[in-house]
């Protein structure tokens, strides 16, 4: 476990210099999150493993020219990124997936009705992000989906703190947008 | 007050509700929402889509996963390598019964040499084809998430 211990910095050196195993504990502290990202974007599980495993793969092969004192996660993240939305461009020509597949509402044990109602905030919060841009869905994920905080949204978007707070807010006023033009309004869901 | 000054005000509204503003911010903006009743409304609203997806998560994945994910990982890098091996032992066979061809056509026929120059490179073209497609869709096979559903 001694390498689990090592800062990302020295795991990262060792890989530079052709050790594979030190990026184990890399992967392990990101795994998560990366597939949890590929997954908001993608919907589908598998696919959401493949494309997060294919990131660190790349990750890994360009690691010679990444540079160890920096964060790891948010230039991953980018690598991430494109290939999530590379897979989207080709996907979109392929088969659809639900998007509210990818979502669950927290609650304790449902009634009926509240499965039924469950079922339906999924699919128009689903519905009104689907039909957001592609920044404002990424910026949703990070915050609502994957509770990153500003100062890790804008490590990772490359943007300073108050870029993300402002985005921030404007993605949300038009989700609240899309969400008022489904039926009924979110005030119900 | 000018529209612009509404703006920047309103551009703090997520950064209070997300508890990202600093003390001298949040003071200065509880402050504001007193006498803004413009802005004291877009903050119920924001707090209302807030509301929404605070109730949902993005579904786990099963343990199983995170036990064999480094393992699938793992096996992407290795099969790189593999690739690279298998690429340049191909390179090398392909090179050497390419020359071995050549040499035959160029010796022994007895056909005109621009003959045998030419059915050498119709032979080179078509293995250099072969070789391309063969790997372009293995290449695509690989990488494609959904080669088990039926179109």
């Amino acid at each position: 476990m001694l390498a689990v211990e090592a800062d990302e910095a020295t795991l990262i050196v060792r890989c530079q210099a052709g050790d594979r195993r030190s990026f184990e504990p890399i992967v392990r502290r990101h795994m998560r999150a990366a597939a949890s990202y590929a997954l908001a974007w993608t919907g589908d599980r598998q696919v959401a493993i493949d494309l997060s495993q294919e990131a660190f793969a790349r990750a890994y092969r360009s690691l010679g020219r990444f540079d160890p004192e920096r964060p790891f996660y948010p230039w991953f993240h980018r690598i991430l990124r494109n290939l999530c939305l590379d897979h989207l461009s080709r996907a979109r020509r392929r088969v659809e997936v639900p998007l509210d597949e990818r979502l669950e509402v927290v609650d304790g044990a449902p009634s009926p009705e509240a499965l039924a109602e469950r079922a339906e905030t999924r699919r128009r919060v689903w519905a009104a992000l689907r039909r957001l841009a592609p920044p404002d869905r990424e910026i949703l994920i990070l915050r609502e989906f994957q509770d990153l905080t500003y100062a890790e949204i804008a490590a990772v978007l490359d943007v300073p703190k108050g870029t993300v707070m402002s985005r921030l807010h404007q993605s949300r006023t038009r989700l609240r947008a899309q969400l008022e033009a489904d039926q009924g309004g979110y005030a119900n869901v | 007050m000018s529209e612009e000054r509404k703006r920047d005000w309103s551009a703090l509204v997520s950064g209070y509700l997300d508890s990202e503003l600093e003390a001298d911010e949040r003071r200065e903006f509880e402050e504001r929402l007193t006498i803004d009743p413009e802005l004291a409304r877009e903050l119920e609203a924001t707090k209302a889509t807030k509301g929404v997806t605070e109730t949902m998560k993005l579904k786990e994945f099963p343990d199983e996963v995170w036990e064999h994910y480094w393992d699938g990982t793992y096996n992407r890098l290795e099969r790189r390598v593999g690739w690279l091996v298998f690429s340049l032992g191909a390179a090398v066979l392909l090179a050497g019964g390419l020359y071995e061809l050549a040499v035959a056509l160029l010796r022994d026929s007895a056909d005109p040499w621009w003959v045998r120059v030419g059915i050498a490179a119709v032979v080179v073209g078509l293995a250099v084809l072969f070789v391309s497609v063969v790997r372009e869709r293995l290449f695509t096979w690989r990488r494609d998430p959904y080669r088990e559903v039926e179109r």
